[in-house]
């Protein structure tokens, strides 16, 4: 029975660190697979006074066009350089019109990068202009399947691009994603003019270069000292380079990788196995413990030490790598799953690269170790006596010590872990319920800025047919919607002096924004329903206020850049960004057609499926020929905490199998305990104690432990919990009972199942229990 | 006709849009100004002239490109209208419809 509870726990325990294995490698080796990689570089701009508002970082990834010739005419460490840019092309595709993205790049795109070609030659792939390289599910989209060379592919305008290569998967770690590549020949063509500007703030491009490998760095950096730019507001702006293997990590230079979560994933991963490991030790012991009557008559028969030795040696061995086998599979057979769970894309293969095995290896060796080597050397070198008398599980102070120690780190990793699980899972409760100052149920918004293609006044013709249809409670549109308001211009205002140029966001609405997304007013009133004011409405929010020092908002001026128009009212409370950010100043901005981005439709009834069908044949009967996109406002919202949900499903599912391999390590233990006491509560039970004064005595250290394990796991786990927490400028009160509730879940995964077995052994006979003398 | 007042700069703003086609945003537009005037032209200018011409309806702009850049700044994208278009023809019908009555002994004398 021990063996397979500890087998089980090591199980657990393994196959979850392997999952966790395989996502901290993941992100490790970003971008790795590039066979160039050491050398390769990508060109970022460091623009002084040029962010983006609400963040410090003045870099970005831009060049202009005419870098790539410049440099690699006078700049000789460099080796290879390709310009990379993405259009909008809209491809027919049997009648249907769809809008994809396009990566625009030089010949030496193939030559820099690794992205092999399943069919196709790489070099030559793109040589001819009108050639386009896709991925093997855009052949699938358009062709039907990933055997697309020769085929062709027709653009909106006619235009037709033949197929000269289909991309292998680009693997998840990369992080230049594409699915289309032409080269810019094919671009200049279809374009009919020259695009390539000369002009170094024309920088619409990411240039991407391979550098000779004994380049110093310092000293290059320097030469691009030459090519220093004069930015827009008087600051110099500079190019450097950045290695490969930073881009992932970088956020202050568009990364999207975040160190902290990793930070945990890798902890997390090694306290699970600690605990594993921990728990096998336990077990191991107290198994052999318990053998020590079968070891000693060995001995008496005749067995040296060194044979004892052996035997603990090569069954540790047997079980450990039986366990290491299984959970091998079991990773393999949960991999999809555990996909699925955590929103990842995981190959089963990254698990045999060198490290792994390396580390794998060392942490067999190691097991076989302690949970052979410690009893065999102990118990085969113990008295005889002792041993047939099976005294030696009531083992030596230091050996109990030692498993106490053990259940207490147990313990504590427990409460810690779920502590953080919880403090997740609260924080997304408390985003998912706060009141943002919007509405976000049944709202849809479209992107309608194609309708002006055919006519000025479609976009308020659209409006007007959708607010024909019964199921649609209001329409609104605007520049922007909350979460994705990107644009951002220099407030003006009476007063305002000559160097102070602070950006504020900036949003054009209609008049039914406000109403349409349940923004409430705070001060003043909406805009006015006069057509065409003389002067412009704006309406700010209470940050933007506060920044400007208006002590009576309403009636006051502002606008953006040299335009001055009224405030005419203030709202408060409107997380148009996400809650990790706290609110920035905004002017909301009264406008016509002209500058609207999107529509947003509120819907009645639940059949949201049909209203869209219905709003989509009324876009279709002023744009036949264009695709409408549309997205449900809610679902965007939340892909705001993506990453955050992500770590709280691996929490959970982690302090959850933390929980079960601590478990049944208790439960081993404690299992022994009844063993060893059950002369003991055979005589209390015949004596008449009651069933808690005998659960007393099988787990009065396990409350002591507990204690001292909420203490330290307690206090490392709200410190974590808060450092987290600091992500999020609005966030819930954590309190101790979060501690306190940790505790006690792990007391009852402890309590519970000892209890089990306990009422069965106390059920049992005590007669029998007194006669095992 | 609303406001066929176009000035010079405006109608040269205008056609350039045309030229540039849907990847007419405020530097493009800029350069390939400068490239065909051969003048030197302030961007500032640029921004205002387009933030008018969008005003009158001659011009309609979108942000480029899906916003999963960090903040969002994508380019501000510049198209022409349909008023946009028939101005410009306009004012070419006009401008045309004057040489044409210029007397040919006008170019014969300045040449």
């Amino acid at each position: 029975m021990f063996s397979s509870l500890n087998i089980l726990g090591l199980i657990l325990g393994i196959s979850s660190s392997l999952l966790i294995t395989l996502y901290v490698n993941h992100e490790l080796n970003f971008d790795g697979f590039h066979k160039n990689g050491k050398n390769m570089y990508r060109v970022v701009m460091h623009q002084p006074g040029n962010q983006v508002v609400g963040s410090s970082s003045e870099w970005w990834v831009v060049s202009p066009a005419i870098l790539k010739p410049t440099w690699e005419e006078e700049l000789p460490e460099i080796d290879l350089a390709t310009r990379v840019r993405t259009r909008e092309w809209t491809f027919r595709n049997k009648g249907d019109f769809i809008d994809e993205r396009v990566h625009v790049v030089d010949p030496e795109f193939f030559e820099i990068f690794s992205f092999p070609l399943k069919s196709g030659v790489e070099n030559s792939a793109l040589k001819n202009p009108f050639s386009i390289v896709l991925s093997k599910e855009m052949a699938i989209k358009y062709f039907g399947s990933d055997d697309a060379i020769g085929q062709t592919l027709e653009l909106s305008n006619g235009k037709l691009l033949q197929i000269t290569g289909v991309l292998e998967d680009i693997p998840a770690n990369s992080h230049l994603q594409f699915d289309f590549l032409v080269d810019f020949e094919t671009l200049q063509t279809i374009t009919g003019r020259d695009i390539i500007s000369s002009n170094w703030l024309n920088n619409p491009y990411k240039t991407y270069l391979t550098l000779n490998p004994s380049t110093d760095l310092e000293e290059f950096d320097e030469k691009l000292r030459k090519y220093d730019v004069d930015g827009f507001n008087g600051q110099k702006w500079s190019f450097h380079l950045q290695p490969l293997s930073d881009i992932h990590f970088n956020r202050q230079i568009s990364g999207t990788g975040d160190k902290g979560t990793l930070f945990i994933f890798i902890t997390v991963g090694i306290f699970i196995l600690f605990i594993a490991c921990f728990n096998y030790a336990n077990l191991s012991i107290a198994h052999h413990g318990s053998r020590a009557k079968n070891t000693s008559m060995r001995k008496i028969i005749g067995a040296s030490r060194i044979q004892l030795i052996n035997q603990f040696l090569s069954e540790s061995f047997v079980l450990t790598l039986a366990s290491f086998a299984l959970s091998i599979l079991m990773v393999w057979l949960g991999l999809p799953f555990f996909n699925r769970f955590l929103d990842l894309d995981l190959h089963f293969e990254s698990l045999w690269t060198f490290q792994v095995i390396l580390i794998s290896g060392a942490l067999l060796i190691l097991m076989i170790l302690v949970s052979g080597a410690y009893p065999a050397i102990y118990l085969s070198g113990l008295k005889l006596v002792n041993g047939i008398k099976g005294e030696i599980s009531k083992s030596t102070n230091s050996s109990k010590y030692f498993r106490r120690s053990i259940v207490a780190i147990q313990f504590s990793v427990s409460i810690l872990m779920i502590i953080g699980s919880l403090t997740v899972s609260r924080q997304l409760k408390y985003v998912e319920n706060k009141n943002l100052g919007f509405q976000k149920e049944h709202i849809i918004y479209l992107s309608v800025w194609k309708l002006l293609s055919s006519g000025s006044d479609n976009i308020s013709l659209f409006k007007q047919e959708l607010l024909q249809n019964a199921n649609i409670i209001g329409a609104s549109a605007s520049s922007g919607v909350p979460s994705r308001i990107g644009w951002s211009n220099i407030a003006n205002w009476e007063g305002k002096s000559g160097d102070e140029n602070p950006f504020f966001y900036r949003v054009k609405v209609d008049h039914d924004y406000l109403d349409l997304y349940g923004i409430e007013l705070h001060q003043g009133r909406n805009f006015s329903k006069l057509q065409s004011s003389i002067q412009r409405e704006y309406i700010l929010n209470q940050e933007a206020v506060a920044r400007l020092g208006f002590q009576k908002p309403v009636g006051e001026k502002f606008g953006f850049n040299d335009e001055l128009g009224n405030v005419v009212g203030v709202v408060k409370g409107f997380h148009f960004e996400s809650l990790h950010k706290s609110i920035a100043p905004l002017g909301i901005e009264l406008a016509d057609n002209y500058s609207f981005e999107y529509l947003s439709v509120k819907l009645n009834s639940q059949d949201f499926k049909k209203t869209i069908n219905e709003i989509e044949q009324v876009w279709q009967s002023i744009v036949p020929d264009v695709p409408m996109n549309y997205a449900f406002f809610d679902e965007r919202l939340e892909q705001l905490y993506a990453k955050d949900i992500q770590l709280s499903q691996t929490l959970n599912f982690y302090a959850l199998v933390a929980l079960i391999i601590s478990g049944l390590g208790i439960f081993g233990i404690l299992s022994l305990s009844i063993k060893e006491k059950t002369k003991e509560i055979g005589i209390r039970k015949i004596l008449g104690a009651p069933f808690i004064n005998l659960l007393n005595l099988v787990t009065s250290d396990i409350f002591l432990i507990l204690g001292l394990a909420t203490i330290v796991g307690g206090s490392l786990g709200w410190f974590v919990a808060n450092e987290w927490l600091n992500n999020f400028s609005y966030r819930f009160e954590m309190g101790l009972e979060i501690v306190a509730l940790s505790s006690v879940i792990v007391l009852f995964m402890a309590i519970l199942p000892v209890s089990y077995k306990l009422i069965k052994s106390v059920r049992s006979n005590p007669v029998e229990a007194l006669k095992n003398e | 006709m609303k406001g066929t007042q176009l000035g010079e700069f405006e109608e040269l703003i205008l056609l350039t849009v045309g030229i540039l086609f849907d990847d007419a945003y405020g530097l493009a537009i800029k350069d390939e100004l400068e490239l065909k005037t051969k003048r030197t032209v302030m961007i500032s200018s640029v921004h205002k002239a387009l933030v008018r011409l969008e005003e009158k309806g001659y011009l309609k702009s979108h942000v480029g490109g899906a916003t999963e850049r960090r903040g969002g700044r994508g380019k501000r994208l510049y198209e022409l209208t349909y008023s946009g278009v028939s101005v410009l023809c306009q004012t070419r019908e006009i401008r045309n419809s004057m040489w044409n009555l210029v007397p040919k002994i006008v170019w014969e004398r300045n040449s």
